[in-house]
Order: C-alpha cells, then sequence, then structure tokens
C-alpha cells in the first residue's frame, strides 16, 4: 500500500473498522514510513481530545420553555409567507393572459395593438416586450378568426397557473413535515 | 458479574417502559408526561445543538424547537427505533437547516461565542486549560461544514455507530464514512502546528 491509500484508511482504523489483512498492511506501512507516522500520530491527537471532550449542558431546565411553548401553532409563518409569494407571483403570471385577453377585446372592437413600441427597449426588459408582442401577435392570428379563442386560452391560462401555484403551495406548507419525515 | 450484568439489563428496560409510557402518555395530550421526556433528553440533545451551532442562544432555541417539532409530529414516532436517536435526528437536520440559513445572514461564522467562565477570579490552571481546549475544539468544529460537523458530533460525543448515524442523517453507512474521513482530514489540517492534544505514548491505542 501507498501512502495515499493508507491515508484514505486512517479515519476508519480510528473507530476500529479495518479487516486483519488491511490492518496488517497499514501496520507494515507505517513502521516504514514515518511521514504517515507524524500523521497518524496527529490524527490520534485529535480522536483523543474529542473522544475527552465533555457533554456541555445547559444552564436552566430547558423545560418550562418548552412547556410553555407547546400550545404555539406550529404552522404560522410558513403558509403566510406562501401566500403572500402565491398572490405576488398570480398577479405577475396574469399580466400575459391579461394582456392575450385585452388583444382579443381589440380585434373584436376592430383596434391595432398599441405595445409595438415597446419591442424596441433595450436589453432584457425589450425582449420580455418583444415576446409579450409576439404573444399579443399570435391572440391577433386567432381573434380574426374566432374572437373568443384568445378570450378562451387566456381563462385556461389563468386556471392552468392557478394550479401550479396552489400546488406550489400547497408544497412549500408540507416541507416542515417532509423535513420531519425524513428524520422520522 | 452476571447478577451486574442482569441488573444493569433489568434497568435499561425498565427505563425504556417508562419511557415509552411518557411517549403514550403525551400522545394521549398529558404535557406533563412529554416534560419528563425532555427533562430526560434535553441534555444530549443541548450538547448536540451546541456542538453544532457553536452559540449559547442559538442552541438554546434550537433545542427547544427540537422538543416542539418532537411535539406536534410525536405521532409519526416509530417506536421500534430508539426515541433518542429520533430526537438526534430532528435536532440535527434544524440545526444544519440554521448553519445553511445563516450562510445567507451571516458574513463569518468563524467568531462564535465561545463558553466563557462566568467570574474573573484567578482559575486553577487545569481548568484554563481545560477551557482552552473547549475553545480549540469548538473552533474546529466551527470550521467544518454543516454535514461534517454533525457525523464529527453524533460520532463522539453520542457515541453512535456508523449505522445509527446514517439513520439519524438519513443517508448510507458509506457516505457517513466518507464524510467522516474528509471531516477528520480537515480537522488534521486544521489542527496542523496546535499543541493542545494531549501526547501519547507509543503504544497506547486511542481507541
Amino acid at each position: 500500500m501507498n501512502c495515499y491509500e493508507i491515508s484514505e484508511l486512517m479515519s476508519l482504523r480510528l473507530d476500529i473498522q479495518l479487516d486483519d489483512q488491511k490492518e496488517q498492511a497499514f501496520q507494515k506501512h507505517l513502521s516504514s514510513c514515518q511521514v504517515c507516522q507524524a500523521e497518524w500520530e496527529k490524527w490520534r491527537r485529535l480522536d483523543v481530545l474529542f473522544r475527552n471532550a465533555p457533554l456541555i449542558v445547559p444552564e436552566t431546565s430547558l423545560v418550562p420553555a418548552v412547556l410553555s411553548r407547546l400550545g404555539e401553532s406550529r404552522s404560522r409563518t410558513r403558509p403566510a409567507m406562501g401566500l403572500v409569494l402565491l398572490l405576488v407571483g398570480a398577479l405577475l403570471l396574469a399580466t400575459l393572459p391579461v394582456l392575450f385577453m385585452l388583444n382579443g377585446i381589440a380585434v373584436v372592437c376592430q383596434m391595432t395593438w398599441p405595445f409595438q413600441p415597446l419591442g424596441a427597449l433595450p436589453g432584457a426588459l425589450g425582449q420580455l416586450a418583444q415576446g409579450i408582442y409576439l404573444l399579443a401577435r399570435a391572440g391577433l392570428v386567432f381573434g380574426k378568426v374566432l374572437w373568443f379563442v384568445p378570450v378562451l386560452a387566456a381563462a385556461l391560462t389563468a386556471v392552468m397557473e392557478a394550479l401550479l401555484l396552489a400546488g406550489l403551495w400547497v408544497r412549500s406548507r408540507r416541507r416542515l413535515q417532509w423535513g420531519t419525515l425524513i428524520a422520522v | 458479574l452476571a447478577n451486574r450484568f442482569l441488573a444493569l439489563a433489568a434497568g435499561i428496560k425498565a427505563l425504556r417502559m417508562t419511557e415509552e409510557a411518557w411517549i403514550r402518555q403525551a400522545l394521549a395530550g398529558d404535557r406533563e408526561a412529554f416534560g419528563r421526556l425532555v427533562e430526560a433528553y434535553q441534555q444530549p440533545v443541548y450538547n448536540l445543538t451546541y456542538r453544532l451551532l457553536g452559540d449559547v442562544e442559538e442552541s438554546r432555541d434550537a433545542a427547544q424547537e427540537t422538543f416542539l417539532r418532537a411535539y406536534y409530529w410525536l405521532h409519526t414516532y416509530d417506536p421500534s427505533r430508539k426515541f433518542s436517536s429520533w430526537l438526534l435526528s430532528i435536532a440535527t437536520h434544524h440545526c444544519i437547516d440554521c448553519l445553511r440559513r445563516r450562510r445567507f445572514t451571516r458574513i463569518s461564522v468563524d467568531a462564535p461565542e465561545l463558553l466563557t467562565m462566568a467570574n474573573d477570579q484567578p482559575q486553577p490552571e487545569a481548568i484554563i486549560l481545560a477551557q482552552e481546549r473547549q475553545d480549540e475544539i469548538q473552533r474546529l468544529l466551527n470550521n467544518l461544514e454543516p454535514g461534517q460537523r454533525a457525523v464529527i458530533v453524533l460520532r463522539y460525543w453520542h457515541d453512535c455507530s456508523y449505522e445509527e448515524i446514517a439513520a439519524v442523517m438519513n443517508i448510507t453507512e458509506s457516505a457517513v464514512k466518507s464524510r467522516l474521513h474528509r471531516a477528520r482530514c480537515n480537522l488534521a489540517r486544521l489542527f496542523e502546528g496546535k499543541s493542545l492534544g494531549p501526547p501519547l505514548d507509543k503504544t497506547g491505542e486511542s481507541g
């Protein structure tokens, strides 16, 4: 065995987990290698330091504090935060179907799409505006054929987003439970 | 010797039965019974949270939180497992979460509040040395990443076998072995040049 292989065995040896064959190889190498001897000595000193370290105890009993908090609601902060995130997310995402729907209405009312110049905006904002514009154009194509298609699509998108976000919210509520269940 | 062993075994069995009774009563809504469980396990749980978090206030909060979670999820406890392992598991996961959250709220975790002597009276040398060792141990631990810190604490202070650590942390035994190895490598590196460990005789085994 070389020095690297020996170093890989040191942790197991501290916990007396080496089989006879590896133990012998370990001893043999150590008796002839001063570098590994020095390293092993360091590991053993660390081991002794940690083994002899005392248990730290609380200065006063935890019982009164725990018992006084037993009645607290355990699911107070997370769902509240989840609800806020849900509402913000829903508002942001709702922008797209609303634009889509407005476009449908605009077509019905024989109006032209007013937001084309937004595509000239620089950077990511311009790309986002361009995306919204293209989506709106898609609505325009459908809108020429059947005006209710973009409205229907908008409604469906909204329902799907609501379902998705509700799912995320429930998941975030249950994460605490999963964390504990992993422990169980 | 056989008699003493039998007496010890009977004692452990009696303790387990008492513990089972407390758990049953706590499940039935008896808070006093749960208080007895807290009383019985507050020391190991607090030691774990302190060793992992390295801060008196934070570890006290974490230990309380562990018991509150245990009370809330007591109905999911599987009696075929050791109750102490179950509690340590909740505490470990909670502390690792705290440490990960702390990364975003604290720039440095290098300067934790270390346990210090309460009075300024001159201390006997032995006590000062013991305190220095405590500080050194905690400094070493604080430099490990949360997962490695947890395996070291469970191994050394809670005397957990590889199998028990795997169960507590919900990882495989081979992951426990490699984490322990990496943790000890890091500790050895951090330990370089320090002389706080006691000198060992050439023939003595550490373990």
